[in-house]
């Protein structure tokens, strides 16, 4: 039932400026098929604009965003996020006065529509969820912590945590490699694989990180200065003159 | 794990109990000046929690909340003085005023945040006192409004068997309960799963918006809900105080419900009403010694902000337990 639908998600001739310098010009993609997307691109290129104008954190100038059919520009990031898209961020965001237990509970009792209940005491409800969920991600054992006390790289797990707890369609994740150690890499790359296929969700990313990108993606789109100058499998990004010019050879 | 929250949860319930029937019995054998000064204590504990209901667990610093208080105290003085209605009906409208008073600020308060959100309730609060303090003919003006009649509550002494029992020590028994039903409420609201989407907005504001929470909505939600707890512990104040003044709501009478609050603990649920009740002993006994009270409060202030940011309540866990109690 949640095979990737078709046209999960369409990006049309979208335009963003910020005080006269054009951080998004006329960018066009769309998704319907394939599990892992990236968007790479150099520094600056936009790829973190490209992401808060999907989820609505900012508004565009021109264009549209049309999520599972229906234009979402105008809508508010919090029903974009009960509709299905969810995001996490580039630096850890999670609730740091919430102990990891509350911070996954607290998705979940938003994006069940429970959010809005007085009656009766939350307590431990979702407790059986919460620990399915930190199972999936590898921080069972850490429930009882605080977002502070934990290692960078499970920082960046409970962030997924929460983003999962969403029950997302399509989950964005903007560089969930970044400031990582190369053993956490890689304990995340498999974990994005693994979630992928249990959860049946469709995965959009930025990524630096050319082996991240290459290993976990089954279609790239390079970005730079604010426009797509290649959007294929990694064969055909690997083989593109002007890709390796602006981005490969550089890095 | 279960068990022990389970066990919790029964012990607060069971202590909770015990604190009101103890309350409740005071009148039967303490001097009637304590019992003045419980009910006091205990109106303005009440608005102290409902103010926490912002600051504490929503991260939302109101400059402002006397306002809905004296909103609260005008509607209920003026519809038992000037309307003659009865108690009953003027408390419940002193709730509702200062929930619609709340609802009309916060629509505007709460689209800005952090300084910006505190600041705007203060400017809020000082339109709300300003027109009080103007509408002499409705409000008396800077007179205030006096000779509020106490509510016949001969039932009440009569129901206990103790026709000794004067209008004040049957008042008493009214706010106790009220305060009660306020404070069961605010119980509820926090251990309630909209307690914790509160506390998902006091951390991260935009965090919360990407799990899908409309943050402007549940602020606007729980300003309402406090604004209107203030409002009926300002009703109650009124009919206690026999009178209503413009100073009940002035920003000086905000700022010290919000240093109550921060003396007692904003980090816990029953801090603000300790740090209340303690502020309230403190005046009273160095007002007996000295008419520095202001330079006292300084002082408390001053060692409390530096040494024991958890305030009062903090102090009290580190000597009971030291596990994170929220």
């Amino acid at each position: 039932m949640n095979a990737p639908a078709k046209d999960l998600l369409t990006v049309r001739a979208l335009r963003k400026t910020f005080d006269g310098f054009q951080a998004i010009r006329g960018v066009d993609f769309s998704i319907c098929h394939g599990r892992v997307h990236a968007v790479i691109g150099p520094n600056g290129a936009g790829k973190s604009t490209l992401f808060n104008l999907i989820t609505g954190l900012d508004r565009p100038d021109e264009g549209e965003v049309t999520f599972l059919g229906s234009p979402c520009s105008h809508m508010s990031p919090a029903s974009l996020c009960r509709r299905g898209m969810v995001r996490s961020f580039q630096k850890s965001n999670t609730f740091l006065g919430l102990s990891v237990f509350e911070n996954i509970q607290a998705a979940i009792v938003s994006c069940s529509g429970e959010g809005w209940k007085i009656w009766p005491p939350l307590g431990l409800r979702f407790a059986d969820k919460v620990q399915e969920i930190a199972e999936q991600v590898g921080i069972a054992d850490k429930l009882d912590l605080f977002p502070e006390d934990l290692a960078y790289g499970y920082q960046r797990q409970l962030e997924l945590a929460i983003a999962i707890a969403s029950r997302p369609r399509l989950l964005l994740l903007d560089e969930p490699t970044a400031g990582m150690s190369s053993s956490d890499t890689r304990r995340t790359v498999a974990l994005l694989k693994r979630i992928v296929e249990d959860l049946n969700i469709v995965l959009l990313i930025t990524e630096h990180d050319m082996g991240v990108v290459f290993s976990l993606a089954d279609r790239i789109i390079v970005l730079a200065e604010g426009q797509i100058i290649a959007d294929g499998n990694p064969e055909e990004i690997r083989a593109n003159t002007e890709v390796k010019r602006v981005y490969l050879g550089k890095s | 794990m279960d068990v022990k929250t389970l066990d919790n949860k029964r012990n607060r319930l069971l202590m909770a109990t015990a604190l009101f029937l103890g309350l409740g019995a005071v009148p039967f054998f303490a001097p009637p000046f304590y019992v003045v000064f419980l009910n006091d204590a205990l109106i303005i504990a009440c608005l102290s929690m409902s103010l926490n209901l912002l600051v504490g667990y929503t991260g939302l610093i109101s400059f402002g909340h006397a306002a809905y208080f004296g909103l609260g105290a005008y509607a209920c003085g003026l519809l038992m003085k000037s309307a003659g209605l009865p108690f009953g009906v003027s408390l419940v409208a002193a709730g509702a005023l200062g929930g619609f008073g709340a609802a009309l600020a916060g629509f505007f308060c709460v689209r800005l945040n952090r300084v910006y959100f505190s600041m705007l309730t203060l400017a809020f609060s000082l339109i709300f006192w300003a027109i009080c303090f103007r509408w002499n003919d409705l409000t008396g003006g800077d007179q205030g409004l006096s000779g509020i009649p106490y509510p016949n509550l001969t039932w009440i002494s009569q129901m206990l068997g103790r026709p000794d029992f004067s209008s004040a020590q049957s008042y008493y028994l009214v706010s106790l309960v009220v305060v009660a039903i306020c404070i069961a409420a605010m119980w509820i609201i926090v251990s309630s799963p909209v307690g914790l989407i509160l506390r998902t907005i006091r951390e991260n504001e935009q965090r919360s918006t990407f799990i899908g929470v409309e943050t402007r909505r549940v602020k606007l939600a729980i300003f309402i809900v406090a604004g209107t707890i203030a409002g009926l512990a300002g009703g109650l104040f009124a009919i206690f105080n026999r009178g209503v003044y413009p100073d009940f709501m002035y920003w000086t009478k905000s700022a010290e419900i919000l240093i109550m609050a921060l003396f007692g603990g904003i980090g816990s649920f029953w801090g603000p009403a300790i740090g209340s009740l303690t502020l309230l002993l403190l005046h009273q006994e160095t007002l007996a010694l000295t008419e520095y009270w202001s330079f006292a409060l300084g002082i408390i202030l001053l060692v409390l902000t530096l040494r024991f940011p958890s305030g009062l309540w903090g102090l009290f866990k580190r000597f009971t337990n030291t596990r994170r109690s929220k």
